[in-house]
Protein backbone atom coordinates (compact mmCIF):
# COMPACT_ATOMS: atom_id res chain seq x y z
CA UNK A 1 0.00 0.00 0.00
CA UNK A 2 2.73 2.41 1.08
CA UNK A 3 4.84 1.48 -1.93
CA UNK A 4 2.02 2.22 -4.39
CA UNK A 5 1.41 5.52 -2.62
CA UNK A 6 5.06 6.47 -3.07
CA UNK A 7 4.97 5.56 -6.78
CA UNK A 8 1.76 7.57 -7.24
CA UNK A 9 3.19 10.59 -5.43
CA UNK A 10 6.37 10.43 -7.48
CA UNK A 11 4.38 10.32 -10.74
CA UNK A 12 2.15 13.20 -9.60
CA UNK A 13 5.11 15.32 -8.52
CA UNK A 14 6.97 14.70 -11.77
CA UNK A 15 3.94 15.71 -13.80
CA UNK A 16 3.60 18.94 -11.85
CA UNK A 17 6.53 20.42 -13.80
CA UNK A 18 6.12 23.66 -15.78
CA UNK A 19 3.95 23.45 -18.92
CA UNK A 20 4.85 24.98 -22.26
CA UNK A 21 2.56 27.87 -23.11
CA UNK A 22 1.12 28.90 -26.49
CA UNK A 23 -0.21 32.45 -26.50
CA UNK A 24 -2.90 33.35 -29.01
CA UNK A 25 -4.10 36.94 -29.46
CA UNK A 26 -6.50 38.69 -31.78
CA UNK A 27 -9.92 38.44 -33.38
CA UNK A 28 -12.89 38.72 -31.03
CA UNK A 29 -14.92 36.77 -33.60
CA UNK A 30 -12.54 33.85 -33.20
CA UNK A 31 -12.04 34.21 -29.43
CA UNK A 32 -14.64 31.68 -28.27
CA UNK A 33 -13.67 29.21 -31.00
CA UNK A 34 -9.95 29.54 -30.12
CA UNK A 35 -10.60 28.93 -26.40
CA UNK A 36 -12.65 25.86 -27.23
CA UNK A 37 -10.00 24.51 -29.62
CA UNK A 38 -7.26 25.33 -27.08
CA UNK A 39 -9.03 23.25 -24.41
CA UNK A 40 -9.44 20.33 -26.80
CA UNK A 41 -5.76 20.57 -27.83
CA UNK A 42 -4.68 20.57 -24.16
CA UNK A 43 -6.58 17.30 -23.62
CA UNK A 44 -4.35 15.61 -26.20
CA UNK A 45 -1.19 17.52 -25.20
CA UNK A 46 -1.11 17.61 -21.41
CA UNK A 47 2.26 19.40 -21.29
CA UNK A 48 1.06 22.40 -23.30
CA UNK A 49 -1.16 25.21 -22.05
CA UNK A 50 -3.03 27.41 -24.54
CA UNK A 51 -3.75 30.99 -23.45
CA UNK A 52 -6.18 32.98 -25.60
CA UNK A 53 -6.47 36.77 -25.51
CA UNK A 54 -8.91 38.90 -27.54
CA UNK A 55 -8.61 42.57 -28.36
CA UNK A 56 -9.35 42.34 -32.08
CA UNK A 57 -7.44 41.32 -35.21
CA UNK A 58 -5.20 44.42 -35.13
CA UNK A 59 -4.19 43.65 -31.54
CA UNK A 60 -3.15 40.13 -32.56
CA UNK A 61 -1.15 41.29 -35.57
CA UNK A 62 0.54 44.08 -33.57
CA UNK A 63 1.55 41.64 -30.82
CA UNK A 64 2.86 39.14 -33.38
CA UNK A 65 5.01 41.87 -34.91
CA UNK A 66 6.38 42.82 -31.48
CA UNK A 67 6.92 39.16 -30.56
CA UNK A 68 4.46 39.27 -27.65
CA UNK A 69 2.30 36.43 -28.93
CA UNK A 70 2.95 33.10 -30.66
CA UNK A 71 -0.12 33.23 -32.89
CA UNK A 72 -2.27 36.08 -34.20
CA UNK A 73 -5.90 35.39 -35.05
CA UNK A 74 -7.38 37.65 -37.69
CA UNK A 75 -10.79 37.91 -39.32
CA UNK A 76 -9.31 40.01 -42.11
CA UNK A 77 -6.33 39.61 -44.43
CA UNK A 78 -2.99 41.26 -43.63
CA UNK A 79 -2.46 44.78 -44.90
CA UNK A 80 0.66 45.52 -46.96
CA UNK A 81 2.40 47.40 -44.14
CA UNK A 82 1.69 44.60 -41.66
CA UNK A 83 2.95 41.99 -44.11
CA UNK A 84 6.15 44.00 -44.65
CA UNK A 85 6.74 44.36 -40.88
CA UNK A 86 6.15 40.67 -40.26
CA UNK A 87 8.25 39.55 -43.23
CA UNK A 88 11.23 41.47 -41.84
CA UNK A 89 11.20 39.15 -38.82
CA UNK A 90 11.41 35.97 -40.91
CA UNK A 91 9.19 33.62 -42.88
CA UNK A 92 5.52 33.93 -42.18
CA UNK A 93 2.74 31.34 -42.13
CA UNK A 94 -0.83 32.47 -42.78
CA UNK A 95 -3.39 29.67 -42.78
CA UNK A 96 -7.13 29.88 -43.38
CA UNK A 97 -8.59 27.75 -40.60
CA UNK A 98 -12.30 28.53 -41.05
CA UNK A 99 -14.88 30.65 -42.83
CA UNK A 100 -17.51 32.82 -41.26
CA UNK A 101 -20.40 34.94 -42.38
CA UNK A 102 -20.90 38.45 -41.02
CA UNK A 103 -24.42 38.80 -39.63
CA UNK A 104 -26.41 42.03 -39.38
CA UNK A 105 -28.01 41.88 -35.93
CA UNK A 106 -30.97 43.64 -34.32
CA UNK A 107 -33.14 43.20 -31.19
CA UNK A 108 -35.33 40.05 -31.38
CA UNK A 109 -38.46 42.26 -31.05
CA UNK A 110 -37.56 44.29 -34.16
CA UNK A 111 -40.04 43.37 -36.95
CA UNK A 112 -37.40 43.92 -39.67
CA UNK A 113 -36.28 40.54 -41.07
CA UNK A 114 -34.13 41.45 -44.09
CA UNK A 115 -31.98 44.24 -45.52
CA UNK A 116 -30.04 44.73 -48.74
CA UNK A 117 -26.47 46.04 -49.02
CA UNK A 118 -27.33 49.64 -49.97
CA UNK A 119 -29.92 49.99 -47.17
CA UNK A 120 -27.42 48.70 -44.61
CA UNK A 121 -24.75 51.10 -45.90
CA UNK A 122 -27.20 54.02 -45.68
CA UNK A 123 -28.24 53.06 -42.14
CA UNK A 124 -24.65 52.91 -40.89
CA UNK A 125 -23.81 56.23 -42.62
CA UNK A 126 -26.88 57.90 -41.08
CA UNK A 127 -28.62 58.53 -44.42
CA UNK A 128 -31.46 56.36 -43.07
CA UNK A 129 -32.16 57.19 -39.43
CA UNK A 130 -35.64 55.75 -38.81
CA UNK A 131 -36.74 52.10 -39.04
CA UNK A 132 -39.89 53.31 -40.85
CA UNK A 133 -37.73 54.14 -43.94
CA UNK A 134 -36.90 50.43 -44.39
CA UNK A 135 -40.38 49.09 -43.57
CA UNK A 136 -40.09 48.95 -39.78
CA UNK A 137 -41.60 50.82 -36.83
CA UNK A 138 -41.47 54.60 -36.51
CA UNK A 139 -38.45 54.50 -34.22
CA UNK A 140 -35.00 56.14 -34.44
CA UNK A 141 -32.18 53.77 -35.41
CA UNK A 142 -29.24 53.40 -33.00
CA UNK A 143 -26.12 52.28 -34.84
CA UNK A 144 -23.51 50.27 -32.95
CA UNK A 145 -20.05 49.38 -34.33
CA UNK A 146 -16.88 47.63 -33.16
CA UNK A 147 -13.70 49.57 -32.35
CA UNK A 148 -10.97 50.09 -34.96
CA UNK A 149 -8.98 47.02 -33.84
CA UNK A 150 -11.73 44.78 -35.16
CA UNK A 151 -11.19 42.71 -38.31
CA UNK A 152 -14.97 42.47 -38.67
CA UNK A 153 -15.20 46.28 -38.70
CA UNK A 154 -12.50 46.41 -41.37
CA UNK A 155 -14.38 43.87 -43.52
CA UNK A 156 -17.74 45.59 -42.98
CA UNK A 157 -16.34 49.04 -43.76
CA UNK A 158 -14.93 47.98 -47.13
CA UNK A 159 -17.52 45.50 -48.33
CA UNK A 160 -20.76 47.02 -47.00
CA UNK A 161 -20.30 50.65 -45.87
CA UNK A 162 -18.14 51.53 -48.91
CA UNK A 163 -20.10 49.07 -51.07
CA UNK A 164 -17.17 47.07 -52.48
CA UNK A 165 -19.49 44.10 -53.03
CA UNK A 166 -21.45 46.18 -55.58
CA UNK A 167 -18.35 46.34 -57.81
CA UNK A 168 -15.23 48.45 -58.20
CA UNK A 169 -17.09 51.41 -59.69
CA UNK A 170 -19.44 51.68 -56.69
CA UNK A 171 -16.49 51.16 -54.32
CA UNK A 172 -14.60 54.07 -55.95
CA UNK A 173 -17.72 56.24 -55.76
CA UNK A 174 -18.35 55.42 -52.08
CA UNK A 175 -14.79 55.14 -50.75
CA UNK A 176 -15.25 58.20 -48.52
CA UNK A 177 -18.36 56.83 -46.80
CA UNK A 178 -18.10 57.05 -43.02
CA UNK A 179 -20.09 55.90 -40.02
CA UNK A 180 -22.74 58.21 -38.50
CA UNK A 181 -21.09 60.26 -35.74
CA UNK A 182 -23.64 59.12 -33.14
CA UNK A 183 -22.67 55.45 -33.67
CA UNK A 184 -21.82 53.75 -30.39
CA UNK A 185 -18.48 51.92 -30.36
CA UNK A 186 -17.90 48.71 -28.38
CA UNK A 187 -14.80 46.57 -27.93
CA UNK A 188 -16.21 43.08 -28.40
CA UNK A 189 -19.18 41.02 -29.57
CA UNK A 190 -20.52 40.38 -26.08
CA UNK A 191 -20.69 44.13 -25.39
CA UNK A 192 -22.48 44.60 -28.71
CA UNK A 193 -24.97 41.82 -27.91
CA UNK A 194 -25.62 43.23 -24.42
CA UNK A 195 -26.17 46.73 -25.82
CA UNK A 196 -28.63 45.50 -28.47
CA UNK A 197 -30.45 43.35 -25.89
CA UNK A 198 -31.12 46.55 -23.89
CA UNK A 199 -31.87 48.78 -26.90
CA UNK A 200 -34.69 47.49 -29.14
CA UNK A 201 -33.89 50.09 -31.85
CA UNK A 202 -30.21 49.21 -32.20
CA UNK A 203 -28.47 47.60 -35.18
CA UNK A 204 -24.96 46.15 -35.33
CA UNK A 205 -22.90 43.39 -36.98
CA UNK A 206 -20.77 40.49 -35.83
CA UNK A 207 -19.45 37.11 -36.92
CA UNK A 208 -22.20 34.61 -37.69
CA UNK A 209 -20.86 32.13 -35.12
CA UNK A 210 -20.99 34.79 -32.38
CA UNK A 211 -24.52 35.83 -33.40
CA UNK A 212 -26.04 32.39 -33.86
CA UNK A 213 -24.35 30.43 -31.08
CA UNK A 214 -22.52 32.54 -28.49
CA UNK A 215 -25.27 35.20 -28.23
CA UNK A 216 -28.23 33.07 -29.23
CA UNK A 217 -31.52 34.49 -27.92
CA UNK A 218 -30.15 37.99 -27.32
CA UNK A 219 -30.12 38.93 -31.01
CA UNK A 220 -31.87 38.42 -34.32
CA UNK A 221 -29.68 37.93 -37.42
CA UNK A 222 -31.20 39.46 -40.56
CA UNK A 223 -31.44 37.90 -44.01
CA UNK A 224 -29.29 39.65 -46.57
CA UNK A 225 -29.02 40.26 -50.32
CA UNK A 226 -26.54 42.32 -52.32
CA UNK A 227 -29.28 43.68 -54.62
CA UNK A 228 -32.87 44.27 -53.43
CA UNK A 229 -34.04 42.10 -56.35
CA UNK A 230 -31.85 39.13 -55.24
CA UNK A 231 -33.24 36.43 -52.94
CA UNK A 232 -32.65 37.35 -49.27
CA UNK A 233 -30.59 34.67 -47.54
CA UNK A 234 -30.26 34.04 -43.82
CA UNK A 235 -26.74 33.70 -42.36
CA UNK A 236 -25.97 30.01 -41.72
CA UNK A 237 -23.09 27.59 -42.26
CA UNK A 238 -24.98 25.89 -45.10
CA UNK A 239 -25.63 29.19 -46.87
CA UNK A 240 -22.00 30.29 -46.57
CA UNK A 241 -20.89 26.85 -47.82
CA UNK A 242 -23.20 26.89 -50.85
CA UNK A 243 -22.09 30.50 -51.56
CA UNK A 244 -25.64 31.86 -51.26
CA UNK A 245 -24.93 34.10 -48.25
CA UNK A 246 -22.47 36.58 -49.75
CA UNK A 247 -21.30 38.46 -46.66
CA UNK A 248 -18.56 35.93 -45.79
CA UNK A 249 -14.84 36.00 -45.10
CA UNK A 250 -11.90 33.77 -44.19
CA UNK A 251 -10.57 33.46 -40.63
CA UNK A 252 -6.79 33.25 -40.39
CA UNK A 253 -4.14 32.08 -37.97
CA UNK A 254 -0.82 33.83 -38.55
CA UNK A 255 2.51 32.87 -37.02
CA UNK A 256 6.20 32.82 -37.75
CA UNK A 257 7.27 29.78 -39.73
CA UNK A 258 10.33 29.38 -37.49
CA UNK A 259 8.17 29.21 -34.36
CA UNK A 260 8.53 26.51 -31.75
CA UNK A 261 7.26 23.00 -32.53
CA UNK A 262 4.34 23.53 -30.14
CA UNK A 263 2.92 26.17 -32.52
CA UNK A 264 3.32 23.84 -35.51
CA UNK A 265 1.58 21.10 -33.53
CA UNK A 266 -1.33 23.45 -32.74
CA UNK A 267 -1.67 24.60 -36.36
CA UNK A 268 -1.68 20.97 -37.55
CA UNK A 269 -4.35 20.19 -34.98
CA UNK A 270 -6.57 23.02 -36.28
CA UNK A 271 -6.22 22.01 -39.95
CA UNK A 272 -6.66 18.27 -39.23
CA UNK A 273 -10.00 16.49 -39.61
CA UNK A 274 -10.47 16.51 -35.80
CA UNK A 275 -9.81 20.27 -35.56
CA UNK A 276 -12.00 21.07 -38.54
CA UNK A 277 -14.90 19.06 -37.08
CA UNK A 278 -14.54 20.99 -33.81
CA UNK A 279 -14.59 24.27 -35.79
CA UNK A 280 -17.82 23.18 -37.46
CA UNK A 281 -19.28 22.36 -34.02
CA UNK A 282 -18.62 25.96 -32.97
CA UNK A 283 -20.73 27.30 -35.85
CA UNK A 284 -17.99 28.08 -38.40
CA UNK A 285 -17.39 26.60 -41.82
CA UNK A 286 -14.39 24.29 -42.19
CA UNK A 287 -11.52 25.40 -44.41
CA UNK A 288 -9.53 22.21 -45.13
CA UNK A 289 -10.57 19.76 -47.83
CA UNK A 290 -11.58 16.30 -46.49
CA UNK A 291 -8.74 14.33 -44.93
CA UNK A 292 -6.80 11.83 -47.05
CA UNK A 293 -5.95 8.68 -45.11
CA UNK A 294 -2.82 6.69 -45.87
CA UNK A 295 -2.59 3.21 -44.34
CA UNK A 296 0.62 1.20 -44.27
CA UNK A 297 0.23 -2.07 -46.17
CA UNK B 1 36.39 -16.21 17.95
CA UNK B 2 37.46 -14.00 20.87
CA UNK B 3 34.96 -12.08 23.02
CA UNK B 4 36.04 -8.72 21.47
CA UNK B 5 35.43 -9.99 17.89
CA UNK B 6 31.96 -11.25 18.85
CA UNK B 7 31.17 -7.80 20.29
CA UNK B 8 32.32 -6.02 17.04
CA UNK B 9 30.07 -8.26 14.86
CA UNK B 10 27.19 -7.58 17.21
CA UNK B 11 27.78 -3.80 16.95
CA UNK B 12 27.97 -3.97 13.10
CA UNK B 13 24.75 -5.98 12.91
CA UNK B 14 23.05 -3.57 15.24
CA UNK B 15 23.96 -0.57 12.99
CA UNK B 16 22.64 -2.32 9.86
CA UNK B 17 19.55 -3.32 11.71
CA UNK B 18 19.08 0.25 12.88
CA UNK B 19 19.21 1.56 9.29
CA UNK B 20 16.92 -1.21 8.14
CA UNK B 21 14.49 -0.45 10.96
CA UNK B 22 14.56 3.26 10.18
CA UNK B 23 13.70 2.62 6.51
CA UNK B 24 11.02 0.13 7.52
CA UNK B 25 9.48 2.58 9.95
CA UNK B 26 9.72 5.67 7.71
CA UNK B 27 9.27 4.06 4.29
CA UNK B 28 6.81 6.69 2.98
CA UNK B 29 8.88 9.62 4.21
CA UNK B 30 12.09 8.13 2.81
CA UNK B 31 10.42 7.60 -0.56
CA UNK B 32 9.11 11.18 -0.71
CA UNK B 33 12.50 12.56 0.35
CA UNK B 34 14.29 10.59 -2.39
CA UNK B 35 11.67 11.62 -4.99
CA UNK B 36 11.95 15.30 -3.96
CA UNK B 37 15.74 15.12 -4.16
CA UNK B 38 15.60 13.67 -7.70
CA UNK B 39 13.08 16.33 -8.80
CA UNK B 40 15.14 19.11 -7.24
CA UNK B 41 18.18 17.87 -9.18
CA UNK B 42 16.18 17.68 -12.43
CA UNK B 43 14.73 21.18 -11.95
CA UNK B 44 18.15 22.55 -10.95
CA UNK B 45 19.81 21.27 -14.12
CA UNK B 46 16.77 22.27 -16.23
CA UNK B 47 16.79 25.87 -15.06
CA UNK B 48 20.49 26.46 -14.76
CA UNK B 49 21.01 29.55 -16.92
CA UNK B 50 23.55 29.36 -19.71
CA UNK B 51 26.80 31.00 -18.76
CA UNK B 52 27.42 34.10 -20.79
CA UNK B 53 30.75 34.30 -22.46
CA UNK B 54 32.95 37.20 -21.82
CA UNK B 55 32.23 39.74 -24.57
CA UNK B 56 35.89 40.71 -24.62
CA UNK B 57 36.85 37.13 -25.52
CA UNK B 58 34.35 37.19 -28.38
CA UNK B 59 35.75 40.49 -29.60
CA UNK B 60 39.29 39.11 -29.59
CA UNK B 61 38.13 36.07 -31.59
CA UNK B 62 36.24 38.28 -34.07
CA UNK B 63 39.22 40.57 -34.59
CA UNK B 64 41.49 37.57 -35.07
CA UNK B 65 39.04 36.14 -37.63
CA UNK B 66 38.60 39.42 -39.53
CA UNK B 67 42.39 39.94 -39.60
CA UNK B 68 42.82 36.61 -41.35
CA UNK B 69 40.18 37.35 -44.01
CA UNK B 70 41.21 39.10 -47.18
CA UNK B 71 38.44 40.68 -49.24
CA UNK B 72 38.88 40.51 -52.98
CA UNK B 73 36.81 42.51 -55.42
CA UNK B 74 35.41 40.31 -58.18
CA UNK B 75 36.90 41.04 -61.58
CA UNK B 76 33.52 41.85 -63.12
CA UNK B 77 32.23 43.84 -60.12
CA UNK B 78 29.55 46.33 -61.09
CA UNK B 79 28.06 49.18 -59.14
CA UNK B 80 24.53 48.33 -58.02
CA UNK B 81 21.66 50.53 -56.92
CA UNK B 82 22.13 49.67 -53.27
CA UNK B 83 19.55 46.85 -53.20
CA UNK B 84 20.28 43.76 -51.14
CA UNK B 85 21.08 40.53 -52.94
CA UNK B 86 18.13 38.18 -53.23
CA UNK B 87 18.28 35.09 -51.04
CA UNK B 88 18.00 31.66 -52.71
CA UNK B 89 14.43 31.33 -51.42
CA UNK B 90 13.46 34.69 -52.89
CA UNK B 91 15.04 33.70 -56.20
CA UNK B 92 12.93 30.52 -56.26
CA UNK B 93 9.78 32.52 -55.47
CA UNK B 94 10.61 34.97 -58.25
CA UNK B 95 10.70 32.10 -60.71
CA UNK B 96 7.35 30.72 -59.54
CA UNK B 97 4.29 30.71 -61.74
CA UNK B 98 2.61 34.14 -61.45
CA UNK B 99 -0.76 32.40 -60.93
CA UNK B 100 0.45 31.24 -57.49
CA UNK B 101 0.56 34.75 -56.08
CA UNK B 102 -2.92 35.56 -57.39
CA UNK B 103 -4.57 32.33 -56.13
CA UNK B 104 -8.04 33.02 -54.67
CA UNK B 105 -9.91 31.52 -51.80
CA UNK B 106 -12.78 29.43 -53.26
CA UNK B 107 -15.30 30.15 -50.49
CA UNK B 108 -14.62 33.88 -50.11
CA UNK B 109 -14.58 34.48 -53.85
CA UNK B 110 -17.82 32.52 -54.21
CA UNK B 111 -16.24 29.91 -56.50
CA UNK B 112 -16.89 26.16 -56.40
CA UNK B 113 -14.40 23.95 -54.56
CA UNK B 114 -11.89 21.97 -56.67
CA UNK B 115 -12.66 18.24 -56.92
CA UNK B 116 -9.92 15.59 -56.80
CA UNK B 117 -10.13 13.56 -60.01
CA UNK B 118 -7.40 11.14 -58.87
CA UNK B 119 -8.59 10.05 -55.39
CA UNK B 120 -6.80 6.71 -55.67
CA UNK B 121 -3.46 8.40 -56.13
CA UNK B 122 -2.23 8.44 -52.52
CA UNK B 123 1.22 8.82 -50.98
CA UNK B 124 2.95 5.69 -49.74
CA UNK B 125 4.49 5.08 -46.37
CA UNK B 126 8.26 5.27 -46.56
CA UNK B 127 10.12 2.16 -45.23
CA UNK B 128 11.90 4.41 -42.67
CA UNK B 129 8.59 5.79 -41.33
CA UNK B 130 7.09 2.30 -41.23
CA UNK B 131 10.00 0.78 -39.32
CA UNK B 132 10.11 3.77 -36.95
CA UNK B 133 6.36 3.40 -36.32
CA UNK B 134 5.61 7.00 -37.26
CA UNK B 135 1.92 7.94 -37.45
CA UNK B 136 0.08 11.27 -37.49
CA UNK B 137 -1.37 13.99 -39.67
CA UNK B 138 0.46 16.48 -41.84
CA UNK B 139 -1.15 19.36 -43.72
CA UNK B 140 -0.44 20.26 -47.32
CA UNK B 141 -1.14 23.64 -48.90
CA UNK B 142 -1.92 23.26 -52.61
CA UNK B 143 -2.33 25.80 -55.38
CA UNK B 144 -4.66 24.40 -58.06
CA UNK B 145 -4.69 26.18 -61.40
CA UNK B 146 -7.62 27.04 -63.66
CA UNK B 147 -6.69 23.97 -65.73
CA UNK B 148 -6.85 21.68 -62.68
CA UNK B 149 -3.10 21.07 -62.47
CA UNK B 150 -1.29 21.43 -59.16
CA UNK B 151 1.06 24.41 -59.36
CA UNK B 152 2.61 24.16 -55.91
CA UNK B 153 2.46 21.88 -52.87
CA UNK B 154 4.11 22.55 -49.54
CA UNK B 155 3.84 21.12 -46.07
CA UNK B 156 2.65 23.46 -43.31
CA UNK B 157 2.60 22.94 -39.53
CA UNK B 158 3.98 19.93 -37.72
CA UNK B 159 6.44 17.69 -39.58
CA UNK B 160 6.23 13.91 -39.26
CA UNK B 161 9.67 13.27 -40.74
CA UNK B 162 11.19 10.04 -42.14
CA UNK B 163 10.41 11.17 -45.69
CA UNK B 164 6.61 11.34 -45.23
CA UNK B 165 6.41 15.06 -46.17
CA UNK B 166 8.43 14.46 -49.34
CA UNK B 167 6.31 11.41 -50.24
CA UNK B 168 3.06 13.37 -49.76
CA UNK B 169 4.30 16.44 -51.68
CA UNK B 170 5.53 14.46 -54.70
CA UNK B 171 2.25 12.49 -54.88
CA UNK B 172 -0.05 15.51 -54.57
CA UNK B 173 2.03 17.36 -57.15
CA UNK B 174 0.93 14.69 -59.69
CA UNK B 175 -2.80 14.92 -58.86
CA UNK B 176 -5.45 16.31 -61.23
CA UNK B 177 -8.44 18.35 -60.13
CA UNK B 178 -11.55 19.77 -61.72
CA UNK B 179 -10.89 23.50 -61.22
CA UNK B 180 -12.82 25.99 -59.11
CA UNK B 181 -15.44 27.82 -61.14
CA UNK B 182 -16.42 31.43 -60.48
CA UNK B 183 -19.30 32.84 -62.52
CA UNK B 184 -18.69 30.28 -65.26
CA UNK B 185 -14.93 30.88 -65.39
CA UNK B 186 -12.21 28.57 -64.03
CA UNK B 187 -9.87 30.22 -61.51
CA UNK B 188 -6.68 29.38 -59.59
CA UNK B 189 -7.28 28.63 -55.89
CA UNK B 190 -5.37 27.78 -52.72
CA UNK B 191 -6.57 24.91 -50.47
CA UNK B 192 -5.39 22.94 -47.44
CA UNK B 193 -5.48 19.12 -47.29
CA UNK B 194 -4.79 17.09 -44.14
CA UNK B 195 -3.07 13.76 -44.82
CA UNK B 196 -3.24 11.16 -42.04
CA UNK B 197 -0.71 8.33 -41.91
CA UNK B 198 -1.79 5.26 -39.94
CA UNK B 199 -0.17 1.89 -39.24
CA UNK B 200 -2.20 -1.29 -38.87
Amino acid sequence: MKQSLIILLTIVLFNCGPKEVITITGSETMHGMAEYLGNEFEKENSKIKVQVFGGGSLEGITKLISGETNIALSSRDLQEKELASLSKKGDLEKLTIAYDGVAIVVHPSNPIAKLDLKSISNIFQGKIQNWKQVGGLDKPIQVIVRNDKSGTLSYFTDHILKQKDLGIKEFEKNKNNDYISSAKTVSDNNDMADFIAKNPNAIGFMGMGSANLENKGKLKALSYAIQPSDPFIEPSIENVYNRKYRMSRALYMIYRADSHEKVDAFSSFLTSEVGQELILKRGYLRASLPEVEVKAE
Amino acid sequence: MTETEVQTVQIQRTTKQKIHRFIERYRLETGIALSTLIQALVIFFWYTPAFEYDNLDNLVEEVAFIDSVSIQEPADAQLDDGDFELTDKEKVEKKEDPRIASASDPIVSGATSPVDLTPNLKPEYTPEAKSAGITGTLTLEMIISETGEVLRVRSVGKKLGSGLEEAAISTFRRKKFSPSILQGKAITVKVLVPVRFTLN
